[in-house]
C-alpha cells in the first residue's frame, strides 16, 4: 500500500502538489487524470523519491521513503515515461537487465528474466534481444520501456503517461497489455495520464487532480455516476459521459439471466466481461436488439437487451 | 560543362604550378640559391609521359559524369600521382648529385609541393565523393605510407636536401620527434584530466558555467608567444624560491613552462568537449536512469560517458591536433621539439634546415587526426 499524508510539494511559492492526501490499495491499479499542471507527475516523481515533499509523509508498506536510501527505493520501483528514455548505447536485453544488474543478479538468472519479459510484452527474443531502441518503432520502444520496468519483479510500477507519444492504435493496444499483466502479476500500478478516457479504461480507482489538490479518488463507475462536483463533470465530459459509462460498465452487470421471462436471444454471443459499448457495437453490426451472454468458457448465462443499455 | 569543380580547380592549381614554378632547386652548396629545375626537366621523358597522362585522365574526369567507377578511377590515379611524384623527385635527385661535389644540395621546390598538395588533395575529394568507409579510408592511407615508408627505407630520397638534413642531424632529429611527442602526449593527458572535470561541473552546475568557459576563453584569446613568454617570470621566481623544484626540471624556461602553456590552450576544446558531449545525453535517459536507481556515477560512468564519448573524441582530436602545432612555439623558450630545427632554419635562412622541423610535425598532425578518425567511426559504430 502506498500512502500519502498531507503531502505539499512547492515551486516558486505556488503548490504543485498541495495537501494531498490518499491512500493506494496494494495490487490495484490506479490512475492519476487531471490537466497539465495539476501536480499528478509531481506526486508520481515524490513516490520513487526523485522528488522530496516539502512537508508530510509518504509511506510504502507503512515505511516511511524519506528514511530509505533513494537508490534503494527505486530499484525496488519500476518506472516509465512517455519519452521511454531507453539506453541508446545497449540492446533491448541490456536496457530490460539494467535493474537485476545493479542488484547483482546472477547473470543466468537475468538472461531467463529477459526472455520471460519479451515473452510477457509480446515482443520475440530471438528477435529483439540484440535489437538497439534506433531500430524500433515507437509501440516497440514503449513495450521495452514497460519490461525494463517490471524487470526485477518491483511491487509497484508508477506510470508517467507512458502512451501519451503513441497512436492510437498502438495506444489502445498497450492499454490492454498493462490491464492483462497487471491481472496476470498484481502488481501495483499508479498510471498519470491527463486522458480522461484512458483514466476511466485502465483504473480500478480514479484520481482526479486540480491545482495540486485532490477532487475525487473513486471508481470509475462512481465517478461517471456522481462527479464531485462541475470540474470533474466537465472533465469527463457532459454529452459524451453516458458513452463513457458504456465503456466502463461490464455486460455482467445488465444482462438478464436465462428463465427469467426475458425470452431466448439468437446468433454470435457475447461474453459477460465485455464493456456495454462493446454490446452495443455487435447489435449494431449484426442488425439484432438482444445478445446471447456467455460466460469465459462459453457456457450460455442469459441475455442482454438494446433497453437494457439506456438504465444509467 | 564542369562536373567536378573541386577537381578542376586543384588540377589547374597543379598545371599551373607544374609550368609557371620550379620542380626541385639544384645549388652546389646549402648556403647559395640554387637553379631551378622545371618539371619537365626533372623528369625524365619516360616519366613525363605518364605524369601527363595521368594529369589529362584526371582533368577528362572532371567533366565526365560522376559515378562510384569514375571516383574510384580518380582516387586510384591521386594516389598513383602521390606516391610517384616525390619516387621521381628522389631518383631525379639522385641522377644530379651523381654529376656534382658531394655538398650539392637538391631540395623540392614550390612546384612540387603544389602538386603532391592537390594530388593528396583529390584523393581526399573522391574518397568523400565514395562515401567510403573506414576500411576504404585505411587502406588508401596505409597504403600510400607503406609505399613511401619502403622507398625512404630503400634509400630513394636519400639524395634529397630533406633527407641529408636528416641524415646529418640523425640524433638531433630523432630526440626533437621523441621530445616533440612527449611534450604533446603530456600536455594532453593533463588537459584530460583537468579538463574532463571543469566540463563535467560546467555542465551539472549552470552558476559555474560562465566562470569556466570565460576564464578559458581569456587564455585561449593570449597570443601562444606572449603566454610561452609571460610563465618564463613566475616559474624563474618559483624555482628561485624553491631550489627543489628545480631539481626535478621546473624552471622559467624549459619543458616546465611550455607543458603549462599547452595544457592551460587545451584546457577550453577539452572543457568544451566534455560539456556539449554531456549535453548530448538525452534527459529522458538521465530521468530513466535516476529513477531506476542508479547512483551519481552509476549514470555518468555507465549512461552519459559512452553517449558522450564521440563528441568528447572529437574534442580531444582538436585538442591533439592544436597540441602538435603550438608545441612547434615551444622551442622558443628551449622546450626542444621539431620547433627548433624551425627556428633553428628561420635564424640561418635554411628552407630546407626549417622544413626537417615543420614537414614532421604536419605528418604527426595528420596522423594523430586520422587515428581519431578511426577511433570515432569506431565509436559511433557501437551505438
Amino acid at each position: 500500500m502506498i500512502e500519502l499524508d498531507h503531502v505539499v510539494k512547492r515551486y516558486g511559492g505556488r503548490g504543485a502538489v498541495d495537501g494531498l492526501t490518499l491512500d493506494i490499495e496494494a495490487r490495484t491499479l490506479c490512475t492519476f487524470v487531471g490537466p497539465s499542471g495539476c501536480g499528478k507527475s509531481t506526486t508520481l516523481r515524490l513516490i520513487n523519491a526523485l522528488i522530496r515533499p516539502d512537508q508530510g509523509v509518504i509511506r510504502i508498506d507503512g515505511k516511511d521513503i524519506a528514511e530509505l536510501k533513494p537508490e534503494t527505493l527505486r530499484r525496488g520501483i519500476g518506472y516509465v515515461i512517455q519519452s521511454i528514455g531507453l539506453f541508446p548505447h545497449w540492446n533491448v536485453a541490456d536496457n530490460i537487465g539494467t535493474v537485476p544488474r545493479l542488484l547483482r543478479w546472477p547473470k543466468a538468472r537475468i538472461e531467463a528474466r529477459i526472455d520471460e519479459l519479451l515473452h510477457l510484452l509480446r515482443l520475440d527474443p530471438g528477435e529483439f534481444r540484440t535489437k538497439f531502441p534506433h531500430q524500433l518503432s515507437g509501440g516497440q520502444q514503449q513495450r521495452v520501456g514497460v519490461a525494463r520496468a517490471l524487470a526485477a519483479d518491483p511491487n509497484i510500477v508508477l506510470m508517467d503517461e507512458p502512451f501519451g507519444a503513441l497512436d492510437p492504435p498502438t495506444r489502445e493496444a498497450l492499454q490492454g497489455e498493462i490491464r492483462r499483466i497487471q491481472a496476470e502479476t498484481k502488481k501495483t500500478i499508479v498510471f498519470v495520464t491527463h486522458d480522461m478516457d484512458e483514466a476511466l479504461r485502465l483504473g480500478d480507482r480514479v484520481a482526479v487532480m486540480q491545482s495540486g489538490k485532490l477532487v475525487q479518488f473513486a471508481t470509475p463507475a462512481e465517478i461517471l455516476a456522481r462527479p464531485a462536483n462541475d470540474f470533474v463533470r466537465q472533465f469527463v465530459g457532459g454529452a459524451d459521459m453516458s458513452i463513457r459509462v458504456l465503456a466502463v460498465a461490464r455486460v455482467a452487470e445488465r444482462m438478464a439471466p436465462d428463465g427469467a421471462g426475458q425470452g431466448q436471444a439468437r446468433g454470435e454471443a457475447i461474453r459477460e466481461d465485455a464493456s456495454l459499448k462493446e454490446a452495443l457495437t455487435m447489435m449494431m453490426t449484426s442488425g439484432r436488439d438482444a445478445l446471447p451472454v456467455i460466460d469465459q468458457e462459453g457456457r450460455r448465462l442469459g441475455i442482454i437487451r438494446l433497453g437494457d443499455l439506456a438504465h444509467l | 560543362m564542369i562536373r567536378n569543380r573541386v577537381l578542376f580547380v586543384l588540377m589547374l592549381a597543379a598545371f599551373v604550378a607544374a609550368l609557371t614554378l620550379p620542380f626541385l632547386g639544384f645549388a652546389p652548396n646549402r648556403l647559395v640559391s640554387g637553379r631551378a629545375i622545371s618539371l619537365s626537366e626533372a623528369l625524365g621523358a619516360g616519366s613525363l609521359t605518364v605524369f601527363l597522362a595521368c594529369g589529362a585522365l584526371l582533368f577528362a574526369a572532371c567533366f565526365m559524369p560522376q559515378g562510384r567507377a569514375l571516383h574510384l578511377l580518380v582516387l586510384a590515379t591521386a594516389l598513383a600521382f602521390a606516391v610517384f611524384l616525390p619516387l621521381g623527385a628522389g631518383t631525379t635527385a639522385t641522377s644530379l648529385v651523381a654529376t656534382a661535389t658531394p655538398i650539392a644540395r637538391v631540395s623540392l621546390a614550390g612546384g612540387f609541393w603544389i602538386i603532391e598538395l592537390a594530388a593528396v588533395l583529390a584523393a581526399g575529394d573522391a574518397l568523400r565523393r565514395l562515401e567510403a568507409g573506414l576500411a576504404l579510408k585505411a587502406a588508401a592511407v596505409i597504403g600510400v605510407v607503406t609505399v613511401l615508408v619502403f622507398a625512404a627505407v630503400s634509400g630513394a630520397f636519400d639524395q634529397l636536401s630533406l633527407a641529408k638534413e636528416a641524415a646529418n642531424r640523425r640524433e638531433a632529429f630523432a630526440d626533437a620527434v621523441q621530445r616533440h611527442g612527449f611534450l604533446v602526449a603530456l600536455s594532453v593527458l593533463l588537459a584530460l584530466v583537468i579538463g574532463l572535470p571543469l566540463g563535467v561541473l560546467a555542465q551539472r552546475r549552470p552558476r559555474w558555467r560562465d566562470l569556466i568557459f570565460g576564464g578559458l576563453d581569456i587564455v585561449q584569446t593570449i597570443p601562444s608567444i606572449a603566454l610561452f613568454g609571460l610563465l618564463i617570470g613566475p616559474l624563474a621566481a618559483l624555482s628561485d624560491a624553491f631550489p627543489d623544484l628545480r631539481r626535478i626540471g621546473i624552471s622559467g624556461i624549459g619543458v616546465a613552462p611550455a607543458i603549462i602553456a599547452l595544457v592551460l590552450y587545451s584546457l577550453l576544446p577539452m572543457a568544451r568537449g566534455a560539456f556539449a558531449g554531456l549535453a548530448s545525453v538525452p534527459d529522458s535517459v538521465v530521468e530513466t536512469a535516476r529513477g531506476m536507481g542508479m547512483t551519481g556515477g552509476q549514470i555518468l560512468l555507465q549512461v552519459e560517458a559512452p553517449i558522450a564519448l564521440p563528441v568528447l573524441l572529437s574534442g580531444l582530436r582538436i585538442v591533439t591536433v592544436q597540441a602538435i602545432g603550438l608545441a612547434v612555439v615551444a622551442a622558443l623558450i628551449g622546450a626542444g621539439g621539431l620547433g627548433s630545427f624551425v627556428f633553428l632554419g628561420l635564424g640561418q635562412r635554411a628552407l630546407d634546415l626549417m622544413l626537417l622541423g615543420a614537414v614532421p610535425t604536419i605528418f604527426m598532425a595528420l596522423g594523430v587526426d586520422f587515428i581519431f578518425q578511426l577511433l570515432l567511426g569506431i565509436a559511433r559504430r557501437t551505438p
